[in-house]
Formats: C-alpha cells, structure tokens, sequence
C-alpha cells in the first residue's frame, strides 16, 4: 500500500445469513482528497462505513485504515478516523461543552485548549455550553463535527452530512468541510445521495448500487470521460443499466 | 479505565437516576413504617428498636436492587444502543470490553452508594417513628448497639456480592435486548419467577434471587461456614459465567443503530 494511503478496502464483504449487503468492494483513497460515496438508498453506503469503522464486522476481505487493519487493529486503526455514522447522537441531557470532554476522555493528550479550538472551528462558541437537547440538527451536526475533529484524525468519515438540514445548515456544513479539508489536510469520506452537492465537494467518488461498487475515480476524469456530463447524469446512467 | 469510568459515573450522577431512587425508598420507608406497629399480629416484623430497621428491612433493599439495577443497566447498555448513542464512544480507541467493564464498574459504585443511602434512610427513619432504642434485635436475639451496627453494615456488605451477580445477570440480558423496557421487563420477570421458587428446596440454594435474600444470613448472627462455602460457590459461579457471556456478545454485537 502507497504511504499516501489512508484507506484501502481489500474485497471488504458484508453478509448476514444468505444476504450479501456489501460485495467484494476494493478501492483506495489517497491522502487528502473528499471522497464521495454515492449511491441510492438501501445501496450499502452506511453498512460499508459501519465495517470501516468497527460498528459491524466484516463478513470477508478487510479494511485498511493508514496500513491498519480496522479488524484486527482496531485501536491502531481508529485513532486515525474521526466519524459521524447516521446521525449526530450524542447525550441530549449534557451540555455540548460536557458531550466534548466526555469524548476527550477516551483519547490521550485532548486538552481543555484542543476542546476550545475546534468549539471554535465549528462555530460553535456561543451556544456550547446550551444542553444539547435544545440545538438544531445543524448545530448537532456542527457538535458531532466537534467530537469527531478532537483527536486530530487524518480521516472524517461523514454519513449524509447535511441530511435533514435547512439550506443554511447545508451551507454551514459545506463550507466547513471545505474549510477543514484546504486548511487541515484531513481526507474525507462522504456518503450521500445528494449529487449535485457531492460534485462540489468531492474530486474523487465511489458509486454503489445493490452493495457492489460500480465505479471510483476522479470526478473530474470520470465526467470527463463520459463526455463532459454532470455527475447526476453520470449516476444516472450507471445506476439505470 | 478510569477515564471510561469517570463517564459513566458522571451519566450516571447528571441523569438523576440516583436521587429519584434514593427518594423512592424513603418513600417506601416511610409508607411501611408509619403505622407499624410492634407485635401486630399481620406483620411479619417484630423489632421495636428504629436500630433494628435496618438490619430486619433488607429484603426491601433487595427488592429496590432488583428493580432498580435493571433500570439502571437497560439505560446505559440497552438504551445507549437503541438511541444511538453508544455508536460514538465505540468509535474511540478503547475497547468493547473495557467500556462495558467501565459500565459494570459504574453499575458495583451505584450499588455501593444505593446500599449505603438504604441503610442510612432506615436508621433515620426508623428512628423517627420508633425511636433508637437500647439493642438492635435481630433473629430472636438482642445485640447491643454497637454489636448491631457492625452485623447491620457486615450484612449489608455481603449482599453486594449477589447484587453485583444480579447486576451481571441484567447485563446479559442488556446486551443481547434491543430496547430498554425489553432488559427490564425480563429481568423482573425472571426474577420474580426465582423469587416465588425460593419455598421450593431444592432449587432454591442454586437460585439467584435465593442469594439475593439470604446470602448474608449464612456469615452474620451464627455462621455456618459451610453453607457460606456453598453460597459463594454458587454466587462465584454465576459471576463468571455471566461476566464471559456478556463480555463476549458485546465484542460481537453489531452496532446497527
């Protein structure tokens, strides 16, 4: 694996009983780059992230994450991945302030100053130490961002980042990725079914479909190579045929 | 380790579980003892003495712990699950089996401090409607007072061991439960079950809620040194048991929500 690697999935597979959610899916994804994972709903997106982060095992095959395997490595592999998997959940009855120092406590070396930083970062500053149970999803989002940014991860995996936001919220979350990913140098990994938001985030994607991974590369070469057509038409011809 | 434990007590102290349970049994204190009357003929309780209440009131510690250990363990197992929010801490670098250690370890703090509070509540209260008095009775003998107290927290102590038994019993079924009231409904239910077993004699030494009632009355008063052998055999034996069944489905368990 190139030392630019921070994720390699090798024939990763989900299975329960008979069923195969995920099939055989190998790709890499280099240091660095917004990583879109695009795919109808029921495609596989949020089972093939809960195998990379450890939620669920994986039936064959393996995942990488920086050269460890997220199976038999999983301490190893995890402390380079920041996630938020679904939804933002994080504990309603504390304040936001309490939900970042509980999850400072399980990694080493967070300070009180890296808790304010990325409270800073996310913007935010003024409603942290609110309870969470009284924050919009979009605050939630920008919380779970939080939590994620912490330990100082090389990768952010983001399950539908801006689902069930206001345009505005969509905005914030946006321009945050795009903030963190020019300024941080931390590589994402974006699900979505959003495509027209995905081609201004990502300059690489995965397309999935019935858990097998249809085509990855760079967007640009991608939608180039199919005749300058926009990613939405791009998907939709893949995922009609 | 200490870190994940100072979460769960810090969840633990900031939900206010312990206050409302704390208030329950001086509520139910208070109801049992406001128009006791000694030597009541409908009454099972024959002590005088507020000292004595809380040495002869146990089984209601036990049954509080039977319906609060439960609730306590479909929260922070079952229901942290179901709400999503276990999702995030697994994703730190720790362990499955240390964070449901750090669980359990919360869940033996939360016994110790609902014992002590017991214990605490029964003197006071017994003592406002009964007044101290001059022994601590107990088993148709009177100890003196100082005697009394020392057989009151010796006894009190040796419970924990079944209640943290049960508490490992709850977390078996908390992590295989898909929802809160499913972990405490079983719960209650298999142990009310074993609870009503109890007369039967022959499985009532090898039954859990046998131990929870009587564990302590094999050490305290007149020992009988083989009977606590056995006891703790048994209660030893269910602890480990339990502790390798949870452990393991826990590392298994896949996280879906």
């Amino acid at each position: 694996m190139d030392q630019t690697t921070v994720v390699q999935f090798h024939h990763a597979t989900k299975k329960v009983g008979r069923r195969t959610l995920v099939s055989d899916l190998t790709f890499e994804i280099p240091a660095g780059e917004v990583f879109g994972f695009l795919g109808p709903n029921g495609a596989g997106k949020t089972t093939t992230i809960r195998m990379m982060v450890g939620l669920v095992k994986i039936s064959e095959g393996d995942i990488f994450i920086k050269g460890c395997s997220i199976s038999r490595q999983f301490k190893q592999a995890i402390r380079h991945v920041g996630a938020i998997v679904e939804n933002p959940d994080l504990y309603k009855y504390l304040t936001g302030w309490q939900n970042l120092k509980h999850y400072a406590r399980m990694a080493s070396g967070i300070a009180k100053s890296r808790i304010e930083e990325v409270v800073e970062l996310v913007g935010l500053k003024d409603r942290i130490h609110d309870r969470v149970g009284t924050y919009s999803l979009g605050m939630r989002q920008r919380l779970g961002i939080a939590q994620a940014l912490l330990h100082r991860p090389s990768l952010l995996v983001l399950d539908e980042p801006t689902n069930g936001l206001d345009p505005q919220g969509m905005k914030e979350i946006k321009e945050l990725i795009l903030q963190l990913a020019s300024e941080k140098d931390i590589t994402f990994f974006i699900s979505s079914h959003l495509l027209h938001e995905m081609q201004q985030l990502c300059n690489r994607i995965g397309i999935i479909q019935n858990g097998r991974l249809l085509m990855e590369g760079d967007v640009r070469e991608l939608t180039g190579a199919a005749g300058d057509i926009s990613l939405e038409q791009l998907y939709f011809e893949l995922t009609r045929s | 380790m200490m870190n994940l434990l100072g979460n769960e007590l810090y969840k633990l102290f900031k939900t206010r579980k312990l206050y409302v349970f704390a208030a329950i049994m001086i509520i139910v204190l208070v109801l049992n003892l406001f128009r006791y009357v000694p030597g009541d003929p409908m009454v099972v309780w024959t002590f005088k003495h507020g000292q004595s209440v809380p040495l002869n009131t146990l089984d209601l510690l036990t049954q509080f712990m039977i319906i609060f250990i439960p609730i306590l363990l479909g929260d922070s197992v079952t229901n942290e699950y179901r709400r999503g929010t276990l999702k995030l801490p697994l994703l730190r670098p720790v362990h499955r089996s240390e964070l449901l250690g750090a669980k359990l370890a919360a869940m033996l703090v939360f016994i110790v401090i609902m014992a002590a509070f017991y214990v605490a509540a029964a003197y006071a209260v017994g003592t406002y409607y009964l007044g101290w008095g001059d022994g601590t009775e107990y088993a148709g003998r009177v100890f003196s007072t100082a005697e009394g107290i020392r057989l009151t927290l010796a006894a009190v102590a040796l419970l924990l061991f079944p209640y943290a038994v049960y508490g490992l019993f709850v977390t078996a079924i908390a992590v295989l439960a898909g929802n809160m009231s499913l972990t405490i409904i079983s719960a209650l239910v298999i142990m009310t079950i074993a609870l009503n077993l109890n007369a039967v004699e022959a499985v009532a030494p090898w039954s859990l809620a046998y131990q929870a009632a009587y564990y302590h009355e094999a050490f305290i008063s007149d020992p009988d040194w083989n009977l606590a052998l056995q006891r703790t055999g048994v209660l030893a034996l269910y602890a480990v048991i339990l502790a390798l069944f949870s452990f393991r489905m826990f590392r298994k368990k896949e996280i879906l929500y």
